[in-house]
């Protein structure tokens, strides 16, 4: 089972009434549907309240969507519609012009002109850089692991494959890349937690 | 809530790679829903996956997917003020209907259907004011521009025509002297019966000769500085 047929069982699942199952879907994508809708809305505030009235929105759809699209293209969609009623409530135009066909590109992993505030760039730098430099100070098969996963999209059988090393093994390195990543992630993460 | 060991650690990120047997996913779907510390290091791994596959996010609350999942649950606002004005407007209506069959004389029989669309364009005349809202015109002119709109709208009944009949106060209008003489009914009820039972007698008398009220009003003293069609041209405005 892949990443999008996962997000496929915890759609069925948030379907059927399981709010945990779109608890983690929100959990998952709400970081970047918030990136999509600081392009359009500036202020931090509105730009929270329009992605938790997006899930919210995608919530109520749910029973609508077929999932001839990927979650997040879907969600996507309605969060770009969201950020565009709430300009037009507001009587203005968006801050750029980003459209719903740019939704594979910017999942193609190209940044795009972001309008956000110095204070939240320089949080997603520090971000960055922490990640960053935990993955520079990994041993090198666990960095090779968790870049062939992450970078690359190789599932865990491939990896063995291009590693020579049994899937068990593979499983163990991604982990501890992302334990190791975690540590250094999570008193940045809390830090924002206690941010007003 | 067990606290998070390293064999916790590694299925969850076997878990998010999609790489869990069907059985420990069910399982660790299980603890997931039930530990909201596992949630979070679930939500810190996509944040750095995020970060390693550089797509753009912005962080968002740490709280914020508590947050919107309560709201999901919540009736939406926005859902329940248009029926919140429904609810007032059907109130209103209801207690307009009441007072109207208040103020009927009891004796008076409901008029007929035929009765009522014969009655509609003396009372879009006895009703100016909208007409002159949009026009912007002063009141005296008020007369002239309903006038028209009467002779226009002659024919089958329009939802606009129900529209602008919705009052009766007889007291907005401005008259021209050939009918400041006459002798008006009192109040705005006798001034629709009036108005009613005028209607109706021409209706049974197309050939009678008679004027009805609804032509007087459209016919005003013309104006010479007037140019002909300017009434129009005021009510399409």
């Amino acid at each position: 089972m892949g990443e999008h047929e996962l997000d496929g069982e915890l759609v069925q699942r948030a379907k059927a009434g399981d709010k945990s199952a779109f608890d983690l879907l929100v959990r998952k994508y709400q970081h970047r549907i918030a990136a999509v809708v600081s392009r359009f809305v500036r202020d931090y505030g509105d730009c929270q309240d329009v992605v938790q009235d997006s899930f919210i929105r995608a919530y109520k759809s749910l029973p609508g969507f077929r999932g001839d699209s990927q979650f997040y293209t879907w969600m996507y969609r309605i969060a770009v519609n969201t950020a565009k009623n709430h300009l037009a409530g507001k009587k203005r135009r968006p801050s750029s012009d980003v459209e719903l066909e740019d939704a594979e590109f910017i999942d193609g992993g190209i940044y795009v002109q972001n309008n956000d505030t110095p204070e939240h760039e320089l949080l997603r730098e520090e971000i960055a850089k922490v990640v960053g430099r935990a993955l520079d100070q990994l041993p090198d098969e666990i960095r090779q692991a968790i870049t062939l996963r992450e970078m690359e999209g190789l599932s865990y059988e491939e990896i063995a494959d291009v590693m020579n090393s049994p899937v068990g093994t593979v499983r163990s390195r991604i982990f501890r890349a992302r334990e190791a990543i975690d540590a250094r992630l999570r008193p940045l993460y809390e830090q924002q937690r206690v941010r007003p | 809530m067990k606290p998070i060991n390293d064999n916790d650690l590694e299925q969850l990120s076997a878990y998010i790679d999609g790489e869990l047997s069907d059985s420990e996913r069910r399982f660790f779907q299980k603890r997931l829903a039930n530990d909201e510390a596992l949630r979070a290091c679930c939500e810190r791994a996509w944040i750095a996956s995020s970060v390693l596959k550089s797509q753009p996010f912005q962080l968002m609350p740490a709280d914020s997917a508590e947050r919107i999942c309560a709201q999901c649950d919540a009736p939406s606002v926005r859902f329940r003020q248009p029926l919140r004005l429904v609810a007032s407007f059907g109130a209103l209506a209801l207690v307009a209907a009441l007072g109207y069959q208040l103020l009927l004389p009891s004796d008076t029989a409901p008029p007929t259907l035929a009765q009522q669309s014969e009655a509609r364009p003396a009372a879009v005349a006895a009703e100016p004011g909208p007409r002159v809202a949009k026009t912007g015109k002063p009141a005296a002119a008020a007369v002239s521009v309903t006038g028209s709109g009467i002779r226009e709208s002659a024919g089958p009944v329009q939802d606009t025509d129900l529209r602008v009949a919705d009052g009766n106060d007889p007291s907005q209008f401005e008259l021209n002297e050939s009918t400041r003489a006459k002798s008006w009914p009192k109040s705005g009820q006798d001034m629709g019966d009036y108005v009613v039972r005028h209607n109706e007698m021409i209706g049974a008398n197309a050939n009678s000769g008679l004027v009805s009220y609804a032509q007087i009003l459209a016919e005003p003293e013309q104006d010479p500085s007037t140019p002909a069609g300017q009434d129009k041209e005021l009510d399409t405005q």
